[in-house]
């Protein structure tokens, strides 16, 4: 019996959701198996009843054929380059696609890092699912935590964002289990690398450059990345900005031409090698989640009170990017600023509320008469 | 300085005094169920009131490793 079939059997069937919203792994599992075996398309981001459907005679092999079958598809939301939320709609089967089933991956045992409702974290469910090998969560855990959990189930593969190996890095005590380590979306810098590779001894670690708009693109064992010889009609850099062909990119990608703008600046440090070292636009990255300055602005401008907003990030060497707002309120309007944080909460995503709220008198602007950033 | 870090906490977890226990040996992920956000959020707070950067260091885990950090 495959563990999956298993947890199905345990949770009530008639209250699990064609949507996935919650952050309950076990929940989300279900839910993504319960859809794909009853045919039903799987949201992301809202809520419907699903049938009951029976699950006896369900192993591995069974449920392998029903995903591979299955008519379903994801509905996700992407911000891409523009910062504005775009649908996505992918089948099931080619997401199965980027599912690996080897012999080395049949002992594997996954600590699981990302959101239920993103693609990676829906990617690392059937990962597990179709090679039926446990997924540990290792999500909003401290370090000790996380080495207890690894040496307590012998984790031997974690694919995590950045965030998860900057916060949680170095370890309390080397894990030797560990064999395979990767990152998704933004690459890792030496400093975190270094302390990736001292906690985890035996590990082959991937850092990978990666998007929602053409998948996992490159991969280097360390900072420095090169553009492979079968990529180099693909992949070019352009004024430092990394460009992908058409060919290799989603239908929802906007396009110039036949490429694909990343927006992503490289610093080059040999004639074939590069780093890579941020967004070229007034778009940052929060914590993984792309955020459209300009649009977070338009929104907290929109709230009751304020008169003018301007929003700016900076840089933390842990967290990336951080939103600092300044805002000037109406006048005879008092600035509270849990109250206004509150109202922020109710316009925008969570990742999208500023870390620093303050109230000043005038928003500074260039002398172009544009707001200044810096 | 520990009742204006407490205070802080407090604020960015949106908690009343009476709901949680905070102590310099207080985990902040274990025991105070800080996200990453928060955290995010946390070190700004900090880092404006006390003009330190509590992960210049690396990782910061407890209450006190944060005074700890604001007193080096």
């Amino acid at each position: 019996m495959s563990r999956y079939q298993k947890l199905l059997e345990d949770i009530d069937l008639t209250s699990v959701p064609n949507s996935i919203v919650t952050e309950e792994l076990e929940l989300s599992i279900a839910s993504l198996l319960a859809c794909a075996i009853s045919k039903q398309d799987i949201f992301l981001f809202d809520r419907e009843e699903v049938e009951q459907l029976s699950v006896s005679d369900l192993d591995t092999e069974s449920i392998i054929e029903k995903l591979e079958e299955s008519e379903s598809r994801l509905h996700f939301k992407t911000s891409g380059t523009t910062g504005e939320p775009k649908l996505v709609v992918q089948p099931l089967q080619k997401l199965l696609q980027g599912v690996r089933n080897n012999q080395e991956l049949s002992t594997a045992v996954w600590g699981y890092c990302y959101s239920c409702r993103h693609i990676s974290g829906i990617l690392m469910m059937l990962q597990a699912i179709v090679t039926d090998r446990p997924l540990i969560d290792l999500r909003d855990k401290s370090s000790d935590q996380v080495a207890r959990l690894i040496d307590q189930h012998q984790i031997t593969h974690i694919s995590a964002p950045a965030t998860f190996y900057k916060l949680t890095f170095p370890l309390p005590h080397p894990c030797s289990s560990v064999r395979k380590v990767s990152n998704g979306g933004e690459p890792l810098d030496a400093t975190v690398i270094q302390r990736v590779r001292s906690s985890l001894p035996n590990v082959e670690f991937r850092n990978i450059y990666a998007s929602t708009e053409f998948g996992s693109l490159l991969i280097s064992t360390g900072e420095h990345f090169s553009i492979p010889q079968r990529l180099k009609e693909a992949v070019k850099i352009v004024d430092e900005e990394i460009l992908v062909h058409k060919s290799l990119v989603s239908e929802s990608a906007k396009l110039e031409g036949s490429w694909y703008h990343t927006n992503d600046l490289i610093e080059w440090t040999s004639p074939t090698q590069f780093l890579i070292k941020g967004r070229a636009s007034e778009d940052v990255k929060v914590l993984g989640h792309l955020v459209s300055l300009r649009k977070v602005e338009q929104k907290i401008g929109s709230i009751a009170g304020v008169q003018q907003v301007r929003v700016s990030a900076t840089t933390h060497s842990v967290f990336g990017s951080l939103l600092i707002a300044e805002v000037v309120m109406e006048a005879d309007i008092e600035f509270d600023k849990k109250q206004l944080k509150g109202a922020m909460k109710a316009k925008l995503r969570d990742y999208e509320v500023p870390s620093k709220i303050k109230e000043v008198t005038e928003i500074k602007l260039t002398s172009s008469g544009k707001m200044s950033r810096v | 300085m520990i009742e204006k870090v407490r205070s802080i906490i407090l604020d960015v977890l949106e908690l009343d005094e009476q709901r949680i226990d905070i102590k310099p040996s207080s985990n902040l992920r274990d025991d105070l169920n800080f996200d990453s956000l928060q955290l995010a959020q946390l070190t700004v707070e900090i880092e404006d009131e006390f003009d330190v950067d509590i992960f210049e260091n690396g990782v910061i885990n407890t209450v006190q490793e944060i005074l700890d950090q604001i007193n080096e």
